[in-house]
C-alpha cells in the first residue's frame, strides 16, 4: 500500500457521489469519500441498513454540510465562518418573520380590549410601537443586505452558478405561483365573510387559512433557501462581507429587542386586558399562557437563540478576517 | 489509536475499535472521524487496489496520539493514586 496521490484521489470521484444512502453529505464530500464508504455499508450490512446506521448517516451528512459551510468546526477559512454565520441569522430572521406574522395575527385589535383609563394603554402601546419600529427597520435592514449581494449573485450567475440555484429556484417559483393561486379567491371570499365568519366562526374557512398560511411559510422557507444556496457560493468582496457580517448584528440585536417588547406587551394585556389572551377557543380563562402565543414566542425566542449563534460565529473570527 | 497498530480501511477499523476500546462505531461516525483526521494531517489514505482505502497514521498523528496517551497514562495514575487513598482508613475529624 502506497500513499496516494492527487490523481488518486480524483480517480475515486465516481460511484459514491451519487449513491442515494449518502445523498444527506455535500457534494463534494462524497465525490472523495463517497465510495469507500458506500463499500462499507454494503460490506458492514449487505444492502440492508438498520434505521440507526441510517438516521447515523443523515446526522453525519447534515454536520459535514455544516463543517463545509463554516456553521461549525474551525476547518473552513474564517470569511467563511463569517458567511455562515451571517446567513444564519438570515435563517433566523425568516423564522423571526414567520412568528412576528403570527403574533400579529393574535394581537389584532389588542387596544380595544384595554380599559379605557390612559394608564392601561401606556405599556401595552409603547411595546406594540416598539415591537412593530424595530421589525419595520429591521426589514429594511435585511432587504439592504439582499442588495447589497445582488452584483456578486449577478457574477455568479454569469460564470456558470444557475445550475447550483436552478432546482431550488424553480421549486420557490412554483411554491409562489401556488400560494397566489390560492391567496386570490381567498382573499376574494373573505371580502364576502363577516369578522365572527372570518375569526373561527366558519370552519371551512379556518382550515383554507391554515393551508394558505402553510404555504406562506413553505413559500418563504424555499426562497430562504435560494438565498442560502446562493449566499454561500457567490464571491463577496471584503467590504460586501464586513457590511454583511454588520447588518447580521444588528438584525439580531433587532430580535433581541423584539422579543422584550413582545414581553413586555404580554405582561401588560396579562395585568390589564388577561380576557384578551384567552380569546380563542379552548383557553383558560383567567390564564395568560394561551397556545398559540406560547407557541408563537417561543419560536421568537428559538430563532433569537439561532441569531445569536449565528452572531457568536461571526465574532470568534472577525478579527482574523479584517486581517486578513 | 487503531491505526498506530498498523494501516487500516474502514472495515477493519470498526473492527478493531469495537475489539480494543469496547465501542460500536457507526459508519457515519467513523466517517466523520476520518474526515476530521485527515484535514488535520494526522492520517493519511493509502494507495489501494480495490475499493476499500485504507488509512495510515502519520508522524504528526503519532506525536499527538503520544500526547494523549501520555495525558491519559497521567490521568490514570492520579485516579489510582486518590482512590487508593479512598481506601485507606482515615481517622475520624473530632
Amino acid at each position: 500500500m502506497r500513499p496516494t496521490g492527487a490523481s488518486a484521489k480524483d480517480a475515486h470521484i465516481n460511484k459514491g457521489a451519487t449513491d442515494p444512502r449518502l445523498r444527506w453529505y455535500p457534494r463534494s464530500w462524497r465525490a472523495r469519500y463517497g465510495e469507500e464508504l458506500a463499500v462499507l455499508l454494503n460490506d458492514e450490512y449487505d444492502g440492508h441498513l438498520p434505521t440507526l446506521v441510517h438516521l447515523g448517516l443523515v446526522t453525519g451528512g447534515l454536520r459535514q454540510r455544516a463543517r463545509q459551510s463554516g456553521l461549525t468546526g474551525d476547518s473552513a477559512p474564517a470569511a467563511e465562518r463569517v458567511r455562515a454565520g451571517a446567513l444564519l441569522v438570515l435563517a433566523a430572521w425568516v423564522a423571526f418573520v414567520i412568528a412576528g406574522a403570527g403574533f400579529a395575527k393574535f394581537s389584532e385589535h389588542f387596544d380595544e380590549a384595554l380599559p379605557h383609563s390612559m394608564a392601561s394603554h401606556r405599556l401595552a402601546d409603547f411595546a406594540f410601537t416598539v415591537l412593530q419600529t424595530v421589525a419595520g427597520v429591521a426589514s429594511i435592514l435585511v432587504v439592504v443586505g439582499a442588495l447589497l449581494a445582488v452584483p456578486a449573485f449577478v457574477r455568479y450567475l454569469r460564470a456558470d452558478g444557475w445550475p447550483s440555484v436552478r432546482g431550488h429556484f424553480l421549486r420557490a417559483l412554483a411554491s409562489t405561483g401556488l400560494t397566489v393561486a390560492v391567496t386570490v379567491p381567498l382573499v376574494v371570499w373573505a371580502h364576502h365573510l363577516t369578522p365572527h365568519q372570518r375569526n373561527g366562526g366558519l370552519h371551512l374557512y379556518g382550515i383554507l387559512f391554515l393551508i394558505w398560511a402553510a404555504l406562506i411559510v413553505m413559500t418563504l422557507t424555499m426562497w430562504t433557501v435560494v438565498a442560502i444556496v446562493a449566499g454561500s457560493r457567490v464571491v463577496f468582496s471584503k467590504a460586501i462581507l464586513t457590511a454583511e457580517a454588520i447588518l447580521a448584528v444588528v438584525i439580531a440585536v433587532a430580535m433581541v429587542v423584539m422579543v422584550g417588547a413582545t414581553a413586555v406587551w404580554w405582561g401588560a394585556m396579562a395585568k390589564d386586558a388577561p380576557a384578551f389572551l384567552n380569546a380563542n377557543p379552548g383557553g383558560v380563562p383567567g390564564s395568560p399562557w394561551d397556545v398559540w402565543l406560547v407557541a408563537t414566542v417561543a419560536l421568537m425566542v428559538i430563532a433569537m437563540g439561532t441569531a445569536a449563534v449565528g452572531v457568536v460565529r461571526e465574532a470568534r473570527v472577525w478579527r482574523r478576517v479584517q486581517v486578513a | 489509536m487503531s491505526l498506530a497498530g498498523g494501516a487500516k480501511h474502514g472495515h477493519a477499523l470498526l473492527k478493531d475499535i469495537e475489539e480494543f476500546a469496547r465501542v460500536k462505531l457507526g459508519p457515519g461516525a467513523l466517517y466523520g472521524a476520518i474526515t476530521r483526521l485527515e484535514e488535520r494531517g494526522l492520517i493519511k489514505p493509502l494507495e489501494s487496489d480495490d475499493r476499500r482505502r485504507p488509512y495510515q497514521i502519520t508522524a504528526t498523528g503519532s506525536e499527538v496520539l503520544a500526547d494523549s496517551v501520555a495525558q491519559m497514562r497521567e490521568l490514570v495514575r492520579v485516579g489510582q493514586a486518590r482512590l487508593k487513598m479512598a481506601r485507606t482508613p482515615r481517622p475520624r475529624l473530632a
